[in-house]
């Protein structure tokens, strides 16, 4: 067993994004996120067949990771609010072109400048759609120091295999948060799975051409995305069930908000509640199964919880229901408070 | 007998989409025929634009890569850093590299990347069908007005700005107008990617090209045109030189 080491979030994200084989970053200045590339760039550029580049700003950063992966490398960006807004021409370009890519967006207020406080206000924007056109990315919502290095280190090759893009939403709270880490081993850069689509992989002969084609070649592109997004939907939807099992009322929540709400579930556990936790992982593609499944004859309540206004997370529980007759209920803030143990205790105990 | 002219080897005889009396296919000649000359053909890969550039596709053999409007410099950027013994370049319009791509072509440049900046500079918008472009000359009708100086400004002279930067290795003008312009032409094009391919140094080289469709102007009269409105605001010539 590798040996535990205390870190901040993002500097376990980063570490962990090296060791699984990020070739390039590139990213701009932007709190909560700036540690990742600061810890890249102390470290980067003095590895072997690695790089990084401060972009002149998150539009230029995101263009260069396209650019790096596009001719062969894995390659990671990240960034926060605003600055994700400004990638967003880029991801939809990543989308278009089928370039693989890692993007982290460690969750700050907003809208507009918002605050550097911890958000999950980013939910919509991130799950909806990768910038204009309406293709998807892979989403992960850790919301442990551990989950997200080990979430990094999986997005790569999942954003390989798919031609993807992958990303991680943390936030303020978990990108600065310290634990104890247990991070996975260096993966050797040459034995990387092969990348058949770029120019280092063609066939000889047969020229790298990274664009969109022709509309009837566009279409046939776009219905075969469509059907890896029903795969994911199928078999990637990741979830945490923590203490359903018999549980009466069910609190669903991601990330932080999620970790915030164990430590009451365990309280009210203590003593004697049937009270549970629905935490989806991948927040896309959504585990609607965790909640379609649900048992309404058992379960009496079911509360979302985010750190958002308006509400985001809630809408895609309240669609997985589909018109269960479960009652629903949401509880949410966000612009810049995260919610307290005290107060999701005392939310729930107004359900028992 | 012998054959002095022809279709470069890595080029077709595919008819593009491109108005009569356009020049941007003599700028990919130029490119193709460069890259033949320094045998970097297979080498090479091309970042491009959005813009009348497009219209090109499937008329030479070179690795392409899309670029969104504006950030060819930063994809090459990517590119080029990954793959450090490849030539790398960018082809971009004066509105994509001078306007909604300005910083990234700055600060590419500026950062000395390895890799060769190619913009083709017609004072317009042309696939959008004639706009006012950062190039478009004092005086100069475009479909979102003429330019004046006292509310859209002058016309930018980019290859003069980056030629005072420290970091690039070359940087120059030329025009596609007459035969005699178009030799210039290839010959600064052949230094500009021998400054990358030897020194790893940046450079950027800015194409006075022809736009008659936008401008309104004959084909015919287009050199008449230049010679008179563009050149004397647009000098060709070497801003700054390794060579």
């Amino acid at each position: 067993m590798a040996k535990k080491e205390v870190m901040q979030g993002n500097e376990a994200l980063a570490e962990s994004a090296l060791r699984a084989g990020c070739r390039f970053f590139a990213g701009y200045p932007i709190t909560p996120q700036t540690e990742i590339t600061e810890y890249l760039a102390a470290k980067m550029n003095d590895m072997p067949d690695r790089a990084f580049v401060q972009g002149e700003s998150e539009l230029a950063s995101i263009n260069m990771v396209y650019g790096a992966s596009g001719s062969g490398a894995r390659a990671m960006t990240a960034t926060a609010g605003q600055g994700l807004a400004l990638m967003a021409e880029g991801m939809s370009q990543l989308a278009d072109a089928q370039v693989p890519a890692v993007i982290v967006d460690v969750q700050r207020g907003g809208p507009g400048n918002g605050g550097t406080a911890p958000s999950q206000g980013d939910y919509n924007f991130v799950t909806k759609s990768l910038g204009h056109g309406g293709f998807h990315a892979f989403v992960f919502g850790p919301s442990t120091v551990q989950e997200t290095a080990d979430m990094v280190y999986e997005a790569f090759d999942i954003a390989d295999e798919y031609r993807c893009v992958v990303m991680i939403m943390t936030d303020g709270m978990l990108g600065h948060l310290i634990e104890s880490v247990e991070l996975k081993p260096y993966r050797d850069l040459k034995a990387l799975p092969p990348r058949p689509w770029t120019e280092k992989g063609n066939p000889e002969g047969r020229k790298l051409q990274i664009c969109g084609g022709q509309p009837d070649i566009e279409l046939e592109k776009a219905r075969r995305i469509e059907k890896i997004y029903e795969k994911w939907e199928r078999e990637l939807a990741r979830v945490e069930h923590f203490m359903t099992d018999d549980a009466e009322v069910i609190l669903a929540a991601w990330g932080t908000v999620a970790r915030t709400a164990k430590t009451a579930i365990r309280k009210l556990r203590a003593e004697g509640h049937k009270i549970g936790l629905i935490r989806p992982i991948t927040i896309y593609p959504f585990p609607v199964a965790a909640f379609a499944e649900l048992d309404e004859k058992r379960v009496r309540h079911l509360i979302t919880m985010e750190n958002a206004t308006p509400a985001q997370f809630h809408l895609d529980v309240k669609a997985a229901l589909g018109g269960k007759p479960i009652p629903l209920s949401t509880y949410h803030r966000g612009m810049g408070s995260e919610l307290s143990v005290e107060e999701i205790e005392e939310q729930l105990r107004g359900l028992l | 007998m012998e054959k002095v002219f022809g279709i470069p080897e890595g080029m077709n005889d595919k008819k593009t989409a491109f108005c009569p009396g356009c020049t941007h296919m003599t700028a990919y000649r130029l490119i193709v025929e460069c890259l033949n000359e320094l045998g970097e053909r297979d080498n090479a890969i091309l970042c491009r634009p959005i813009g009348c550039s497009l219209n090109a596709d499937g008329s030479f053999d070179i690795h392409t890569i899309q670029s969104m409007h504006g950030r060819a410099s930063a994809v090459a950027t990517g590119v080029s850093r990954m793959n450090p013994t490849k030539t790398v370049m960018s082809y971009q319009g004066d509105g994509d590299a001078i306007s909604i791509g300005v910083a990234e072509t700055l600060y590419a440049a500026n950062r000395g990347e390895k890799m060769t900046a190619i913009v083709i500079n017609n004072q317009i918008y042309g696939m959008t069908g004639g706009q006012m472009s950062p190039t478009t000359l004092i005086g100069q009708r475009s479909t979102t007005g003429v330019r004046r100086a006292d509310d859209t400004g002058y016309p930018l002279r980019f290859a003069e700005w980056l030629g005072q930067l420290e970091a690039p290795g070359y940087v120059a003008r030329a025009a596609l107008y007459t035969p005699k312009d178009i030799m210039q032409a290839k010959k600064f094009l052949l230094k500009a990617l021998r400054c990358q391919k030897e020194l790893g140094r940046y450079s950027y080289i800015e194409f006075l090209s022809f736009c008659p469709t936008n401008w309104g102007v004959q084909p015919k009269d287009c050199l008449k045109y230049c010679q008179e409105n563009v050149l004397p605001v647009f000098p060709v010539g070497e801003f700054k030189s390794c060579f």
